[in-house]
């Protein structure tokens, strides 16, 4: 019997021992490093993301589909139209707009904002080290900041961006986000001028700049003349804007040649690393056409303008159909046999997909606009002419034309820019304009078309120009005019309830960003 | 750790040693075939003296010679018999026939008890139910069988794919499907790699009471499969062979009098032949009235292939195979006094519906036992071979519904040869020839899977068992998809000539238009080839402990307990590279053109997470008749954070045979049976940190934060990287489940009629969902303990023996069960939640059962009228989302009825589910290209919208007047699509699952083969009807869009219904 125990004690106790064998300190620790993602990344590699994904909110179509983003401001701003080969969305046609209208600008914006915020988190207590880093990301919360609010007036602010320890972000008032936006230029400029050398550069890493600090100054008195200047029409509004360009020139801005433009290399050898404007309307990796490209076409009112002022760009906007000129479609136009897409032009300017120097779309690698020269020209020009900056309104606007010209490749192009603008009339004679805002404004809408359909939108919402800007012709359009905003996010409507219901109810034709009139 | 382990030696060893030997009588009780009987009761007649023997039927009783023993047990004759000197006494026991309570089941740990002891619910399913109708997979033989058991067959095809629940869902996005233990141990493999001729038996434990001891893996409940291990006597070999066929059983409803038109000329006069397109996929073209028409462009050599212009309804039939799959199994089994061994050997070839789509399953299994005095060894092992090679079987079945009913499909099969059926020649502008597809897009997975255990047993004292059992399972699944180029002709490129038909029909006229392949999405050279190809691997090690005590303490009471530890890690590992466009159609990702794929075209990971678990349970027993059982376990989980590592779980449950304890109430022999039982449990998991799988590594690292490589990257040498849009979260608790049970068995007329009766309730709290958050906080989700849920249900099992006689035994099995779930809260003021999976109309919604089905719905007025505007007579679709209704039913009836005459076995099994929706997605591509039923269901005319109101002023008028503006291409495939709560309807359906009949022939006929013992054959026929509403025009309601938690959708993308019907002849030597 002893024996028997002995045994029994024996087999038990190696038994035991062979299960836990494995259980050594740290057996049960195994979960806590990741192996296939890292849990920390410096912050180079952040914000090259971040400023990929900002390109891609600025000239992309981030959610897809043919509802998103800039796609619905190029439509609205008569640049854009739709085909007449696909069954017609009604809603789209009649601005009946959902909640999942453009969502993906929102949806795509606040993680990116989220990112930049991990760049400020990691240099949190060395910004010393960070000057140049936190310097570039107060400047790109802004520039997106911006955009949501020219879109959607009041949103989270101050309260977004802390997911886990507040799932349900309040709104803030639009009128208070703008000057925050501001003083955030403001501070960043002093934190990036402050810069020892002791400072971390994102040198390659920056994708818009190349680590070029100086250049990001620009950009900041760029986005901030372009924050202020849609203040014109608000209630002190001039006197703000003519506060806040204090200590600024003509020079303190982009000048000409000096696009800002996100290129983290982006190439033909994969969809997803073509250019986002060039993957949305321009050609597959094997020159097919994008999946949207048959679906947006151009719009009659763009193609009329252009036609009138003989404008060399007409071209290079849209494409040739197969009788060699550029013909558009109405805006919700039912017309069905005549308006095939064999008809009715294309956008881009590239018949072929093949690389070229000239056209809205050159090739797959183009870089993708952020801020063009062309359009802080037009703000210079406006701001000079309203009196709030000191210099030749006139030679403003040339250079404005003459960017739009150079960028998109017209040949000769200043001579070609002269040539234009001297032809008579207010929509494109400056000098004998019988109303210079107007021209200004006009142009500057001419000069954006597909490269910042959104900053045209804030200038029609703020100043009615163009004012002919023509409604949908589709069958049961109700709408006066295009419409004022977007409507909050679905997102927003199920996991933020309570916030966002607290705006109260949202037309999306009639109800206004603060600063429009 | 340690030091519970240690602590756990010293109490064996104090407990051994406690003990004293007795001088005793000691018997052992086997059946007719040589099969051990355990737990008989063993009493000195004329005394209290009273033992049970143990699991191998083995007892020890203080007796005299020449004293008389009754030996009684459920399922047993009593009988009496003398002790005599010899030192093991045999006592062969002889069954009763028919009885219908189960004797003995197998519980958590592979620890065999009475039926009559167990406190919560469980049921076993015999080898021979399980493979009636030949099932390729053991869960589709469990279908119908047991109550509160589901099994979803989400699709058609080679080796379907299943979905298992037990009494319904309980986490919202974690698993919801029950464990699977064979021989003893976690199984991680796909279950259709089980080969159902190899099991001996299935028990089913229902609750989480039954299953605690398993810890978080099982509060799902447990699938414990038993394979064969051979039996005692002479060896034999079985041989039998099956022979299946398949045919397309349902398929959509379809309309037969339009032919093409997709919007390019507006189809008003439906006789005008001239708005007939030939090229196009849609079906919304003037009415089918047999004239001769164009079909297609013209091809290179100017001819044009002319179709009567009339509908060709057979045709989508046509295209489909009879299946066939042939299963040949071989098995030799043998054993004696101490040993046992089985092995076996399955083949299984099929081919499927869909033209093409084959596949092979090879099982090799070897089992058995050895015994030597106090120690004995069991093992088991098993390799399955699994390969399928199939086509893009979805896309191809949508392409072939959505065919206009004038296209001859089937004249159209040979791609090679036809210059109609080619890829310059098809018709098609927007698809390729689905013949071509199937030739040219192959699917092929191989999986190799290898499981094997070994199991230890020592048993030093009679009343002390002490197991080790060590298994491994490996399963690799090899995936490799190639599809060809797709090249054009320069003339199929540049053609711009189009023949239509004239207006009546009469001669037909040219016209130019664009070519077919710049319009669309084709390259300009067409497309290049693709390959990806990948590796997926998913290792289990398991190594439990278990001691167990069987110990009468005195004449009244008896204890029995098991203490033991269980470790388990897993590992899972992928491999995943995809060459988009090969430069010649080689594959191999080396060919690839362009730069080598990055981010979302290739992938790979590694995944491990450990568990060790500890655990015991005792029963006490008191005289047999009142039974105690508790359980406790406590898991360390590795992929927990240190502080919340530890998960207790525990279970308390009772059993009281009343039939025993009052013998009075048995005495009218009417009530032969009557037990009462109750039980409560605690349990948790964590399983949704790895959004529903079934395997603790899918989800190690779900809590902490993490980085992934940011959209597009790298450019070249140039990274970049975006946090996880995942709020992490490292204080993730276990989600907990407690359920109480109570039940209610009773046997009459000698058990010949067994009722069981059952209430449960289950309610998960803290359940662990990625919730998802506005975007405006920066992430898109967060990881939360948060949602609360509440099951209750009923389940009745009826078993009768309803004829019984020397030539007819006639047994009914019914079975039902009753679920009701309630989601009561998901996280704060969250009402909804998106249960991701392919179907995003599944949510989970406070207030509801879950999954419930949110779409759009038409907007109506507070009557429930569809509003229309008062000038377009058009409805218009609802801004917001609604519920339609559960996506699980709520009522399921399980019949099973077996019938014995003479030489003959009829078996029938068929099931009823109801009360609960489905959504046809499948209806909605349908009705895109206008082949559906419905989108003619109006003529293709205008019409007055049914049960329609116009409202002015806040009043609603009933709508009799204004038509809808279009009723052809402007209506169906854009408004009246758009409204998903059109495509929604019951799912309620009544299938009969299995018929078989079976012949014995008889020894006289097979004397002239002396060697054969038995022979049997079979014929059977597996879903040969299903019963829909007349609402579901679609398919099968019971398909899913895959196996997780979002259940209640079909889409085009699944293959249609089947049956099938079997012969098998096997044969024993």
């Amino acid at each position: 019997m002893l024996k028997k125990i002995r045994s029994t004690f024996l087999i038990s106790t190696s038994a035991l021992l062979l299960v836990a064998a494995g259980c050594k300190k740290g057996t049960f620790d195994i979960n806590a490093n990741n192996p296939n993602q890292p849990s920390t990344v410096s912050p180079n590699l952040i914000l090259s993301g971040a400023l990929k994904s900002a390109a891609d909110l600025s000239v992309g179509n981030p959610g897809g589909g043919s509802q998103s983003g800039n796609d619905l401001f190029n439509l609205y701003m008569g640049y854009w139209s739709v085909s007449g080969d696909y069954i017609p969305s009604s809603a789209l046609l009649t601005y009946n707009l959902t909640t999942d209208f453009g969502s993906s600008i929102w949806d795509n914006s606040y993680p990116t904002l989220e990112n930049l915020l991990q760049i400020d988190k990691y240099y949190a207590s060395t910004p010393v080290a960070g000057a140049n880093y936190l310097g570039i990301s107060k400047i790109m919360k802004v520039f997106l900041y911006q955009r949501l609010v020219d879109i959607y007036n009041n949103v989270p602010y101050s309260a977004a961006l802390n997911g886990g320890a507040n799932n349900f972000p309040a709104y803030d008032n639009a009128t208070a986000i703008y000057p925050s936006l501001v003083n955030q230029l403001d501070s960043a400029v002093t934190m990036i001028k402050a810069a020892t050398a002791a400072a971390d550069n994102p040198g390659g890493y920056d994708v818009m700049y190349g680590g070029s600090m100086t250049k990001w100054v620009t950009f900041a008195n760029t986005l901030k003349l372009r924050i202020l200047m849609n203040l014109t029409q608000s209630s002190g509004g001039p006197a703000y804007i003519q506060s806040k360009l204090t200590g600024l020139t003509t020079a303190s801005f982009i000048g000409t040649g000096a696009d800002a433009t996100v290129n983290p290399g982006y190439n033909n050898g994969a969809g997803n690393q073509q250019n986002p404007l060039w993957q949305e309307i321009g050609y597959t990796t094997t020159l097919s056409d994008a999946g949207n490209k048959p679906y947006f076409r151009a719009c009659s009112y763009a193609v009329n303008f252009y036609k009138a002022t003989s404008d060399p760009r007409i071209s290079l906007i849209y494409t040739v159909n197969s009788n060699g000129v550029v013909q558009g479609r109405a805006f919700g136009s039912t017309a069905g046999g005549t308006e095939h897409n064999t008809t009715i032009s294309g956008i881009g300017g590239n018949p072929t997909g093949a690389t070229q120097t000239s056209g809205l779309l050159k090739s797959a690698s183009q870089g993708a606009v952020i801020l063009s020269s062309t359009e802080s020209l037009f703000l210079q020009a406006e701001a000079v002419q309203r009196g709030y900056l000191t210099g030749s309104a006139a030679t403003l606007y040339q250079s404005a034309v003459s960017e739009s010209f150079r960028y998109l490749g017209v040949a000769s192009y200043a001579a070609a820019a002269t040539t234009y603008t001297a032809q008579p009339g207010d929509n494109t004679n400056f000098a004998g304009s019988s109303n210079p805002i107007k021209t200004i404004i006009i142009q500057k809408w001419a000069a954006l078309n597909t490269i910042d359909p959104l900053e045209s939108w804030n200038d029609w919402r703020r100043l009615g120009i163009p004012s002919d800007l023509p409604v949908s012709v589709y069958p049961g359009t109700t709408a006066a005019h295009v419409p004022y905003r977007l409507l909050y996010p679905t997102s927003e409507y199920n996991y933020n309830t309570n916030n966002v219901n607290a705006q109260g109810s949202i037309n999306a034709i009639t109800s206004k960003i603060f600063w429009m009139p | 750790m340690r030091k519970i382990l240690s602590l756990l030696t010293v109490l064996l060893l104090v407990i051994a040693s406690a003990n004293a030997q007795v001088r005793s009588v000691t018997g052992k009780v086997t059946d007719a075939s040589g099969n051990v009987v355990p737990y008989v009761t063993v009493t000195v007649k004329g005394t209290k003296n009273t033992v049970a023997a143990n699991d191998q039927g083995i007892f020890t009783i203080k007796a005299k010679t020449g004293d008389v023993l009754a030996i009684s047990g459920i399922g047993l004759q009593n009988q009496e018999v003398k002790v005599t000197n010899e030192p093991m006494l045999s006592i062969s026991a002889v069954r009763v026939v028919n009885n219908l309570s189960e004797v003995v089941v197998t519980t958590a740990l592979g620890i065999q008890k009475q039926s009559k002891e167990l406190g919560y619910s469980a049921t076993t399913v015999q080898s021979k139910d399980l493979v009636v109708a030949k099932p390729v997979s053991v869960v589709n033989g469990l279908t119908g069988k047991v109550a509160g058991l589901q099994v979803n067959t989400t699709n058609n095809g080679v080796f379907a794919p299943t979905r298992v629940t037990l009494r319904g869902n309980r986490s919202l996005t974690g698993n919801n499907q029950p464990l699977v233990v064979v021989d003893g141990a976690i199984f991680y493999n796909d279950i259709s790699t089980l080969n159902p001729d190899d099991i001996n038996d299935i028990n089913v434990l229902k609750g989480a009471s039954a299953s605690a001891i398993y810890g978080s893996d099982a509060s799902n409940g447990v699938l414990i499969i038993t394979t064969k291990k051979g039996t005692r006597g002479k060896a034999n070999v079985t041989f039998s062979s099956t022979v299946q066929m398949e045919t397309l059983s349902y398929q959509m409803a379809l309309q037969n009098q339009f032919g093409s038109n997709g919007g390019e000329q507006f189809v008003n006069d439906f006789t005008d032949l001239s708005t007939y397109i030939p090229y196009e996929n849609q079906s919304y073209g003037p009415r089918f009235n047999g004239k001769m028409v164009p079909l297609g462009r013209p091809v290179a050599d100017g001819s044009l292939l002319m179709v009567p212009y009339s509908a060709q309804p057979d045709e989508k039939k046509k295209f489909f195979n009879t299946g066939i799959t042939t299963q040949n199994n071989l098995s030799y089994q043998g054993g004696d006094d101490n040993s046992r061994f089985f092995m076996s050997l399955q083949d299984i070839v099929t081919k499927a519906i869909m033209p093409g789509d084959m596949g092979r399953r090879d099982v090799f299994r070897v089992g058995g036992s050895k015994t030597y005095g106090i120690f004995s060894a069991s093992y088991s092992a098993a390799y399955t071979y699994k390969h399928t090679d199939v086509t893009n079987t979805g896309t191809v079945y949508e392409n072939v519904m959505n065919t206009p009913a004038q296209v001859p499909l089937t004249s159209l099969k040979d791609w090679r040869n036809n210059k109609f059926a080619d890829l310059n020649g098809y018709y098609n502008d927007y698809f390729d020839n689905p013949y071509w597809d199937i030739d040219n897009m192959r699917n092929k997975t191989t999986d190799n899977t290898f499981t094997g255990n070994v199991q230890f047993n020592l048993k030093p004292v009679k009343w002390l068992n002490l197991s080790y059992r060590l298994s491994a399972s490996d399963w690799t699944s090899k995936y490799e998809y190639t599809q060809n180029p797709k090249i054009y002709s320069v003339y199929a490129r540049t053609n711009s000539t189009v023949i239509y038909s004239n207006p009546s029909g009469s001669a037909l006229d040219t016209v130019q238009e664009s070519p077919k392949y710049t319009a669309s999405s084709a390259g300009a050279n067409g497309i290049a080839a693709a390959y990806t190809s990948s590796e997926y691997n998913n290792f289990l090690l398991s190594s439990d402990f278990v001691a167990s005590f069987d110990k009468n303490l005195n004449n009244d009471f008896n204890l029995k307990a098991s203490l033991g530890t269980s470790f388990l890690d897993n590992s899972i590992s992928g491999i995943y590279v995809s060459a988009p466009a090969l430069v010649v159609p080689v594959f191999n990702i080396t060919n690839i053109s362009g730069i080598p794929s990055v981010g979302s075209t290739g992938n790979n990971y590694s995944k491990e997470a450990r568990k060790l678990g500890v655990f015991g349970e005792a029963t006490v027993g008191y005289k047999n008749y009142a039974f105690l059982h508790g359980s406790y376990r406590g898991d360390i989980d590795s992929r927990l954070s240190k502080d919340n590592r530890f998960i207790p779980y525990w279970d308390i449950d009772a059993s009281f045979v009343l039939s025993d304890m009052f013998p009075s109430i048995v005495k009218n022999n009417f009530l032969s049976f009557a037990k009462l039982r109750a039980a409560y449990s605690v349990t948790g998991n964590a399983s949704p940190l790895g959004g529903g799988s079934q395997y603790i590594a899918g989800g190690a690292y779900g809590i902490y934060p993490t980085y992934n490589v940011a959209s597009g990257f790298p450019y070249g040498s140039l990274g970049g990287y975006a946090i996880n849009t995942t709020i992490a979260n490292p204080n993730i608790k276990p989600e907990k489940v407690a359920e109480n049970e109570v039940g209610v068995e009773l046997g009459f007329l000698k058990n010949r009629f067994y009722f069981t009766g059952v209430y449960f309730q289950s309610e998960l709290t803290d359940g662990i969902v990625t919730a998802n958050t506005a975007s405006s906080t920066g992430f898109y989700n967060a990881l939360i303990n948060a949602a609360h849920t509440k099951n209750t249900g009923l389940e009745f099992e009826l078993k009768a023996n309803v004829l019984r006689s020397k030539s007819v035994n006639w047994n009914i099995t019914m079975n039902y069960t009753h679920i009701k779930s309630n989601v009561v809260s998901i996280n704060g003021g969250v009402q909804s939640l998106g249960l991701g999976g392919n179907n995003g109309n599944a949510f989970a919604v406070v207030g509801n059962p879950f999954p419930v089905i949110q779409t759009r719905d038409w907007v109506r007025d507070a009557a429930g009228s569809v509003i229309v505007d008062g000038v377009t007579g058009n409805p218009t679709r609802a801004s917001a989302l609604s519920v339609f209704g559960g996506a699980t039913p709520t009522d399921i009836v399980g019949l099973t009825t077996s019938l014995t005459w003479k030489s003959f076995v009829f078996t029938v099994t068929g099931d009823y589910r109801g009360g609960y929706k489905i959504f046809n997605s499948i209806g909605q591509y349908s009705d895109f290209t206008g082949i559906s039923q419905t989108s003619a269901s109006q003529n293709r005319q205008r019409f007055v919208f049914p049960n329609s109101v116009t409202v002015s002023g806040g009043k609603s008028t009933p709508n009799t007047t204004i038509t809808t503006d279009d009723g052809n291409f402007n209506f169906w495939p854009g408004l009246y699509r758009s409204v998903g709560g059109n495509y929604v309807t019951s799912a309620s359906a009544l299938k009969l699952r299995e018929v078989a009949i079976g012949y014995e022939i008889p020894k006289s006929a097979l004397s002239w083969a002396k060697v054969v013992q038995r022979a049997t054959f079979t014929v059977s026929g597996r879903n040969l009807l299903m019963i829909r509403p007349k609402t579901n025009l679609w398919t099968d309601p019971e398909f899913s869009e895959d196996t997780g938690n979002g259940v209640g959708r079909t889409s085009e993308n699944q293959a249609p219904p089947s049956r099938i019907f079997s012969a098998t002849l096997s044969v024993t030597f």
